[in-house]
This record gives C-alpha cells, sequence and structure tokens, in this order.
C-alpha cells in the first residue's frame, strides 16, 4: 500500500488507456505522457503498460507502506525520499514509513509514479485508467485525495541498487528525432486533417504563428489563444469520431487540441491532426506555454516512432543485465 | 455491434465517392456521400462490420454517415490503406441491424425540461403537440458517442427540429431527454450540454460494470413511454 | 580459446581470474566497444582488464591485467559504480548535483555515469568537501574508477 498525504486536485491513476469502447463513447483516457509512463514501468521491472499515478498539480507527497520499488519520470519535481534529493526519470528502492515528495516542476506539467508491481486497483473495461468523466476507472473514478490509500501489485523483486538508478531522458536520448524547441516554443508535428482546404490562405498562419496554450486546457483538450483563423463560410458537419491529436477550429477561430480525455465524437472543422509521436511531448506542455505546428509527413512519423521503439527497447534488454551485473558486483 | 442477424440488401451504387481523411498518422475518417439518411447509415454499418476485422485496426467508431477507423500503429503505405477503405466502401452492401427495441420510460415536462418551451416557440406548437409528436416517433440509433452511452437517435419529426443552443447549458442532469437539431437522446452524462431538454429518463443508459456496457447498440430501435406528462 | 594459458599457472592473471573468465571478460568489453574496466580484487586491489586481440606470445594474461595505484590516504575517491561514460549534470537538469568545493553527505549523488540507455550515480561514500573531478564529461570510466576526489570531514 501507499498512502497520499498531500495532493492538489486531478492528480489521477493512468495506464496506456482504455480501447475498444470508443464506439460506445468512452473516452481512452490514459497518461498524458505516455512514454514517461513507459519509462517508469520498464525501470522497475514492470510491463510497460502498469497503472501509474499521474501527478500534474503539486506539492505531491505520499508514504510507503512496505518495502517497495518506485520510480519518478516525467517532469522533474526535484523529488525527495525523506529529504534526500533524488534526479529526475529515476529508480529507487524504498522503505516502509519512508515520505516521498514532489515539488511543482518548473518545466514540463506532469509528473509519473511507478511502483514496482503497479497499481492494483480493478481494471474496468480492460484498463486502471481514471475517466473523471465518466466515474469510473483508477480509484472510484476519481481524482486522488490526501488519506487515500492504493494497493500495490507484487512482483519477483527486481534488485534495484541501493542508491537507485534512472534512465536517459528521451529529450535527450531522442534529439535527433524530435524538433528543437525554438526560444521557448515547442514544435509540434501536424498533418492537415479533413477540412484543411476549407481555410484556403487562412491555413497559412496556422503554421506560422506561435499559439499560446490557454489556461482552459486540461487532460481533455488544449484551447490554443492566437490571431484566429476562420473558414470563409461555416460548415456544417456531421458527428463523426475524433481522436486525441485532433486540431479543431471552433467559430472562435483559435484551435482546441483533443488530449487523453479527447471527446469521442466531434463537429467542428478539423485544420489539423498532430502526428501520435508527438504527443507525449503536448502532454508535458504547460498552460501559459507557446507551441507552433510544422507541416510533417507520414514517413517522418515513422521514423520517429521506430527511434522511440528502440529506446524503449533498449531500456527493456539493459535494465535486467544492469541489476543483475550490480547484484553480482555487489556480492563479491 | 451485433450483426450477427443482419441480412445484406441491395443498395444502388452511388455516384459519389466517399471523402477519406486523416487525423494524425494512425486515424482515417471516412465519410460516405450524400444525406442523413438510414440507407447511407446502413451502408456504414457494413463497412464498420468488414472494416473492423482488419487485423491493423484497433477500434472503429461508426458515426453519423461516417466511419472513424483507429490503428493499431502508423501504416508505412497510406495511400495503399486509403485505396483499401475506398474498396471496401465500394463492396460495402447495405446491413440492417436487426437490433433490439428499448422502451425508455419518459416523464416529459417538469423541472428538467427547461427548453420545452423555446421548442413551442420555434415550432409553433403546443407543448402538448411537441410531446405527442416526441414519444410517437420511431427511432433507430445511429451511433453511439459524445458520452459513455449516449445514443444518437434518428427519426425526429420535422416538425420539433431544434437547433443547438448557442449557449450550453452548465449542468444538465444526466437522463435529461434532449432535442438537438434533427437528433435526439437520453443524456447520459451530468455536465454542459449543447442540446434542448424537453423530459427525463430514469434509465441506465451506460454501467461500466456490465457487458456491453452500453444499453444502447447502433441499429437498435427506440421508444419513449410517455410515463407522466407535467405541463 | 588459444592454448597455453594453463602454462601460466601461478601468474597475476590465475591469482584474480581464472584465464577463461579473463579472456571472456576481454572478448565481452571488445565487442561492447569498451577499452578497459577495473575491478576491486578480494584484498582490496584495483586491476584493469584492457580489452583487445593477444598478442603476446605468452598468450593472454599477463599484459591485460594492470595494477591500478591507490589515492593518496588523505583524499577519498567518488568511484564510478559501473563502467561507462561520465556524466557530471543529470542530461535534465540544468546544474550539477554537487559543485567543486560544495560540502557533500554520505550517499549524496555527485555525479553520474551512463551505460546505454540507463544512468548511474556515482555517490559520496563520505562526508567531506568535493575537491576535484578527475576526469572530463564524456570520458570512458571503468568500475571503481577514481572520477571525483573528496577530502573527507574533519
Amino acid at each position: 500500500m501507499i498512502e497520499v498525504l498531500q495532493t492538489g486536485p486531478l492528480n489521477t491513476v493512468q495506464d496506456l488507456g482504455r480501447f475498444g469502447f470508443r464506439n460506445a463513447g468512452v473516452t481512452s483516457s490514459g497518461a498524458m505522457d505516455r512514454l514517461a509512463l513507459m519509462v517508469g514501468n520498464l525501470l522497475v521491472g514492470n510491463d510497460e503498460g502498469e497503472a501509474t499515478v499521474e501527478v500534474q498539480t503539486f506539492p505531491f507527497r505520499l508514504r510507503f507502506e512496505r518495502d517497495m520499488t518506485v520510480a519518478i519520470t516525467g517532469a522533474d519535481c526535484d523529488a525527495r525520499l525523506d529529504g534526500r534529493r533524488l534526479p529526475p526519470w529515476w529508480a529507487i528502492p524504498v522503505s516502509s514509513a519512508q515520505v516521498l515528495e514532489l515539488e511543482t516542476p518548473r518545466r514540463s506539467a506532469r509528473a509519473y509514479l511507478s511502483f514496482a508491481g503497479g497499481i492494483d486497483v480493478e481494471p474496468v473495461m480492460g484498463s486502471r485508467s481514471t475517466s473523471l468523466r465518466g466515474g469510473f476507472g483508477g480509484l472510484d473514478g476519481r481524482f486522488l485525495a490526501a488519506n487515500d490509500r492504493l494497493a500495490i501489485g507484487s512482483i519477483s523483486a527486481c534488485a534495484v541498487p541501493q542508491g537507485g538508478f534512472g534512465a536517459m531522458p528521451p529529450e535527450t536520448a531522442l534529439a535527433e528525432h524530435f524538433p528543437a524547441s525554438e526560444d521557448g516554443t515547442l514544435v509540434v508535428r501536424a498533418i492537415p486533417a479533413g477540412e484543411y482546404a476549407l481555410f484556403g490562405a487562412e491555413a497559412e498562419r496556422f503554421w506560422s504563428q506561435t499559439w499560446k496554450i490557454s489556461s482552459q486546457s486540461d487532460r481533455t483538450g488544449y484551447r490554443l489563444s492566437g490571431e484566429p483563423i476562420r473558414l470563409a463560410s461555416p460548415v456544417e458537419l456531421r458527428s463523426h469520431g475524433v481522436v486525441p491529436g485532433v486540431v479543431q477550429m471552433p467559430p472562435s477561430g483559435e484551435p482546441i487540441i483533443q488530449m487523453s480525455d479527447a471527446n469521442t465524437a466531434g463537429g467542428y472543422p478539423k485544420i489539423a491532426g498532430v502526428i501520435d509521436v508527438d504527443l507525449w511531448r503536448l502532454g508535458q506542455a504547460r498552460i501559459g506555454s507557446r507551441i507552433r505546428f510544422v507541416q510533417s509527413s507520414v514517413a517522418e512519423a515513422r521514423g520517429a516512432e521506430r527511434a522511440v521503439q528502440a529506446y524503449l527497447d533498449d531500456i527493456r534488454r539493459t535494465v535486467p543485465i544492469l541489476t543483475q551485473a550490480l547484484a553480482a558486483m555487489s556480492r563479491r | 455491434m451485433s450483426f450477427m442477424q443482419g441480412k445484406a440488401l441491395p443498395t444502388p451504387a452511388t455516384a459519389d465517392e466517399p471523402k477519406i481523411s486523416m487525423i494524425g498518422t494512425g486515424a482515417y475518417l471516412i465519410e460516405a456521400p450524400g444525406g442523413f439518411d438510414l440507407p447511407t447509415q446502413r451502408r456504414i454499418w457494413a463497412l464498420s462490420h468488414a472494416v473492423e476485422t482488419w487485423p491493423e485496426v484497433r477500434e472503429i467508431v461508426p458515426g453519423v454517415t461516417n466511419l472513424l477507423v483507429i490503428l493499431k500503429q502508423t501504416p508505412e503505405e497510406p495511400e495503399q490503406l486509403q485505396a483499401r477503405l475506398r474498396h471496401e466502401w465500394d463492396c460495402a452492401r447495405s446491413v440492417d441491424l436487426t437490433g433490439k427495441t428499448v422502451e425508455i420510460p419518459v416523464t416529459y415536462g417538469g423541472e428538467h425540461a427547461t427548453d420545452l418551451a423555446a421548442v413551442c416557440d420555434y415550432s409553433g406548437l403546443s407543448d402538448r403537440e411537441v410531446v405527442r409528436l416526441h414519444w410517437q416517433g420511431n427511432y433507430t440509433v445511429v451511433a453511439l458517442g459524445s458520452a459513455p452511452g449516449f445514443g444518437y437517435l434518428h427519426g425526429l419529426d420535422p416538425r420539433i427540429y431544434m437547433p443547438r443552443k448557442t449557449v450550453p447549458s452548465l449542468r444538465m442532469l444526466k437522463g435529461t431527454v434532449t432535442i438537438g437539431g434533427m437528433q435526439t437522446g437520453v443524456s447520459a452524462l451530468t455536465g454542459p450540454n449543447g442540446w434542448n431538454s424537453i423530459g427525463f429518463a430514469e434509465m441506465q443508459m451506460f454501467d461500466p460494470a456490465k457487458t456491453p456496457p452500453a444499453l444502447l447498440n447502433p441499429g437498435d430501435r427506440v421508444r419513449f413511454l410517455p410515463e407522466r406528462i407535467e405541463l | 580459446m588459444t592454448k597455453g594459458r594453463k602454462r601460466k599457472s601461478g601468474s597475476l592473471a590465475e591469482q584474480i581470474l581464472d584465464p577463461a573468465t579473463l579472456e571472456e571478460i576481454a572478448l565481452w568489453l571488445e565487442n561492447a566497444g569498451v577499452a578497459s574496466i577495473e575491478i576491486e580484487t578480494g584484498d582490496g586491489r584495483l586491476v584493469r582488464i584492457v580489452a583487445g586481440e593477444d598478442t603476446t606470445s605468452h598468450g593472454a594474461g599477463m599484459d591485460r591485467l594492470v595494477l591500478v595505484p591507490t589515492e593518496p590516504a588523505s583524499v577519498r575517491p567518488a568511484k564510478a559504480p559501473i563502467a561507462g561514460h561520465f556524466l557530471p549534470v543529470h542530461p535534465a537538469r540544468e546544474a550539477a548535483e554537487a559543485t567543486i568545493g560544495a560540502s557533500v553527505l554520505p550517499e549524496q549523488i555527485v555525479g553520474f555515469v551512463r551505460v546505454g540507455p540507463l544512468i548511474m550515480p556515482i555517490c559520496a561514500e563520505e562526508a567531506g568537501t568535493l575537491d576535484a573531478c578527475t576526469v572530463e564529461s564524456g570520458d570512458l570510466v571503468g568500475y571503481g574508477d577514481s572520477v571525483f576526489l573528496i577530502e573527507p570531514a574533519q
């Protein structure tokens, strides 16, 4: 068990999401930064998709009620274990009664806490992700509160070294496969979507300008503010399925990017779709930060996807080798 | 969806091609040509039925005369995939989903029917007539979406057509019976809602613990039973 | 496995590791593109194993083992926990965990070693002042290599 000692609102249990029920109106939910979730799980010896705590409001404190291994990935929250500083992207063995504390990150938005064995809440429709809107999944379909206790599954102990170890952060390890930020502006790759052509010459300003992520942004979607882009004449679309990453253009002319809790259906004109492999970076973008869209292609996206897969495979392969080598050395 | 008892109906080929577009790298939207009618919807269901079995497909989301196909991963050859979708549409024949009939008891009017007066104004009909035209309708579930278990119902009498509100209600109760344009439905979640409320139904439209969790399925028939009328 | 190693009975090589293991380690290092690693023997000596083809007429053994002198007693090393590339600063951070001249506590992380996609901490063994860093950023370090020198607290 772990006990939440202190938390802001909207911190939830998340895994990779709930699939197969979108045609019944059920959002996929799941981590906003799927890559951080997967790396955290691999570091503690889990399958990559185990349930984690997604922390997006701080400070967050929890107490371990038994010895276990925890990983902190995603945003650097200056984590402290009983006051001792831990690096980001780090896994470490912890003892019963120790307290882990996360502070507001200076960059990035969300941190993930993975526990060896995973968070053992009852899966709903095949996933442990919390659907806040639906009120199911995770811990009773709600966000975490102080005094909540979460069961942690059991796993054959993986010999994480006493001082812990970490993973190369994806921003560094995959730097050559993702566009660099420009003066703090996150560059997000997208592909024109269904109604792109209807925007005519206006579409140019979609790519050229820098958009700000407005305060009306959450796990459901990001509302962007900037110079509005409008259709010459309004279009009426029939309700259709949408996915995270779709960039919709409501009548206001300021885009909405649907995120992990994206509605399953929509009807606004779609100007673009963020390539799936860039969604984890968008999931770490903070309210008030700036983004710019750059036109991409399926071929470019495939290249980045292969690099991400190779990075994850490399971690999955190396963790047991490293932990076994260290265990062998410590026995000598 | 249950296609087990579906029987193929001959459909005249449409001259117009469907529109196929991408959302990001892993999702393709196929929009049928033509109007919002049941023959078109039946052909979408047939397409869904066929595409659902493709090994590279993770999920399908039938919409209103359209189908979103979500893939497990980004295809290496997107043009080839689009061509296959187009071919599948060309081959798709109408499927008549012989779904179940769901009867939903409704309290028309009363405290939750906050937009009934506006519907009367718009239609020029009395509240009794609006309510009667609504419960006398034979509805078909076209698609589920927008909220867990929410069914878009086709079959509204055009006389009680009512455009969506420009300013949504901030907290419409789950179970509210609503009209949105030419569609009607029972809201599945409490929250903001742009449709017009005319009544309330107690029936649970979605239960995450059940298999399947949604009460309604595309192709199901829906009848509203006027349990109480509070005017 | 080459012949002749058995004849080197009683050599430094065989005092520490059996020749087959030594040869295996050397080949493994070569395949991994690592030039050398250091191991600590049971009696506290640091021994460096060098990778590469055996070019000596004596066969594998002596030439692959180099004794590394231990640090002066006054300063204590913070050692690499494993062979890899030295990272003075965590790649996701802008500043080092501890700067030269700062006081450090036992088990405090002072730097990192990158091993492929993973990162291991270099920790201070006892309280003191971080005196010097003896290798450059990105340098290959071997297991047990001294990376930092720490002046023990009085």
